[in-house]
């Protein structure tokens, strides 16, 4: 099977001198235009709870790159991204729960809602995750790893829905969502752009990351691992070290979502939340990182759409998700830009 | 001189930069190598030949490390190395190519050698910087891929290119980091006469700076190119000693050259 060249990072070391416009581009670049505009817009025809909705989306777009990142350079396809996910919530989350009930952590640590603090906090606590989980699962290959990081994030699941002080299985309600000198989180629109700001920045992490030498011995030893090996670049600590980035940024979107939401769900860290996460990037197309955005956002669209029809949704989000698979293997994100084809269109 | 004296020392008295004493391994009750002592010198090609099955790849393997040799000591320039992993071995300055051509065939030529010319960076090296642009590493992969002859093929994927050339780029990708041993396996099988012709030449032209193991079963090419011979057989070294030596040896004529 031929992959794509791995178009992003085509466009990271492209070396055309000037700015041509290609069909990829246009559609990169309207997507953050409309973005940009967005919440002004929803305001205008009166619908302005749409806002949230796409912060949400931004959310699991997050999620999206983070996985298809790991899947799409390092071909390392984690089941279990729902505990980066959850973990990243419930950190943020319990922080605030403590922060409002005046309790201390541990009985002795003062909690925060500070944002800068908290924030900076679970995304290093997902990072750590990451490498825990991924020295254990990166052991195996296949179908062994899939199964691995499914087994090691279900007993998250079940270890944090065990505390009955953060709710147990109900899950914890927050009262409010953190607090950041000089911006307003309570406001749904200013909320909107810190998600899309934190999307756009992990995406162009992400963007870096698979351009750079370090992304291509991740690539080469997604294909051969042997000959990496045997060239003295043995792919464990760099798989490691990409998980372990890849974990970072569910964390940081688990941070968000519980902010969106005042509420840390123990189904965040559920397996069908990676399931979920999954069909993201298969919606999206692999290997393109942008596909993270646009599986998302049909993924979160339709349930929005059809929800409002019929509750066998799920059904019909199935069919167009084997459809898709069936026709158009690269996902959204390449039909959309002409199956990553560079062709200059003025 | 006795052809089938292990770990011959030559003449001229150069010493050996890999050394091996009693290498054997043991396969569920079938002896892959057994007791194979060999000595390679820089600016020597030591072809080691043999009928199929007679443990050739099993010797690269234990070489190189991919297998774990059951006894015997394996030493480069002084330092044994029968420990040292895959990756520590390539790093003390050992490539090794594959019966099986194995380049990244999903990736382009261009990049193949850049990972080549970035593998022995440090152990610890991250590489944030987008790859391929560090003048460091952009000239080189330039340098190797002309002198390989694979520039016009620079954004090609390697699993388009010819099986000749496929080859070729193998053997540029062992050279990048500068090897001072390179262990070649069969990199004339399934080739073409003209492709096979180019890996001598390559071979030839590479071989002042390194010392090379040759896995070979094109008689032309070994006896072209061998500085020495040892001949296996079901594991075992018969003959070991200068080509001409190696021609004349009886239990080598009986047990593979046949009336060659």
């Amino acid at each position: 099977m031929n992959n794509s060249p791995m178009s992003a990072s085509e466009s990271a070391s492209g070396s055309a001198p000037g700015f041509k416009l290609t069909r990829r581009r246009l559609v990169l670049w309207t997507t953050l235009l409309v973005l940009a505009v967005l919440p002004h817009f929803f305001e205008v025809i009166g619908e302005s709870y749409l806002t949230s909705l796409f912060a949400k989306i931004f959310v699991y777009a997050l999620v999206g790159v983070s996985l298809d990142l790991i899947i799409g350079q390092a071909g390392l396809i984690s089941f279990g991204h729902a505990a980066f996910f959850g973990m990243g919530a419930y950190v943020a989350g319990v922080l605030s729960h403590h922060d409002a009930n005046q309790i201390q952590l541990f009985g002795w640590l003062e909690a925060t809602n500070n944002a800068l603090i908290s924030w900076p906090l679970a995304v290093v606590v997902c990072a750590l995750l990451g490498l825990v989980i991924g020295a254990i699962s990166l052991r195996t290959t296949g179908v062994y790893f899939i199964m691995i990081t499914l087994a090691l994030a279900q007993m998250i699941y079940f270890l944090v829905i065990s505390v009955p002080e953060y709710g147990g299985e109900d899950g914890l309600s927050l009262w409010y969502r953190n607090q950041v000198p000089g911006l307003d989180l309570g406001s749904d629109v200013q909320f909107y752009y810190v998600c899309l700001a934190f999307l756009i920045a992990y995406l162009i992490g992400a963007i870096r990351v698979s351009g750079s030498s370090f992304g291509l011995i991740v690539r080469g030893a997604k294909f051969n691992a042997q000959r990496m090996t045997s060239l003295g670049k043995p792919p464990f600590r760099y798989q490691l070290l990409i998980f372990a980035f890849s974990a970072a940024g569910a964390g940081l979107a688990g941070v968000l979502m519980v902010n969106l939401t005042q509420y840390v769900s123990p189904d965040y860290l559920h397996w069908n939340m990676s399931g979920k996460f999954l069909v993201i990037v298969i919606l999206g197309g692999m290997g393109t990182l942008y596909g993270g955005f646009y599986g998302a956002l049909i993924l979160l669209g339709l349930e929005e759409i059809l929800s409002n029809y019929t509750d066998h949704w799920h059904l019909i989000i199935g069919l167009i998700l084997v459809v898709m698979v069936l026709t158009s293997r690269k996902g959204m994100f390449d039909s959309l830009s002409g199956n990553g084809k560079e062709k200059t269109l003025g | 001189m006795n052809p089938a004296t292990h770990g011959l020392v030559d003449a001229e008295g150069a010493s050996e930069i890999l050394t091996t004493s009693g290498m054997t391994k043991h396969y569920a009750g079938i002896t892959a190598v057994n007791n194979l002592s060999l000595g390679l010198k820089t600016g020597e090609i030591h072809a080691l030949i043999g009928p199929n099955g007679a443990g050739k790849s099993t010797a690269i393997n234990l070489l190189m490390g991919e297998v774990e040799a059951d006894s015997g000591s394996i030493v480069l320039d002084g330092q044994d190395i029968s420990k040292q992993s895959v990756s520590q071995r390539s790093r003390l300055g050992m490539g090794r190519t594959y019966q099986i051509t194995s380049v990244i065939r999903e990736l382009t030529v261009r990049e193949n050698m850049i990972i080549a010319v970035l593998s022995q960076t440090h152990e610890k090296y991250i590489g944030l910087g987008t790859a391929g642009k560090s003048p460091r590493v952009r000239e080189r992969v330039a340098e190797m891929l002309d002198r390989f002859d694979l520039a016009r093929y620079g954004f090609d994927f390697a699993g388009q290119l010819s099986h000749g050339e496929q080859g070729r780029l193998e053997i540029a990708m062992c050279l990048a980091p500068n090897p001072r041993v390179l262990l070649l396996d069969e990199p004339m099988s399934g080739m073409s006469l003209l492709d096979g012709e180019q890996i001598v030449n390559l071979l030839e032209s590479i071989r002042p700076q390194m010392a090379i193991l040759l896995v070979e079963h094109d008689m032309d090419a070994v006896f072209k190119l061998a500085s020495r011979i040892t001949v296996l057989a079901s594991g075992e070294a018969i003959a070991s000693g200068l080509p001409e030596d190696v021609r004349k040896d009886e239990r080598v004529i009986k047990s593979y050259l046949g009336d060659g």
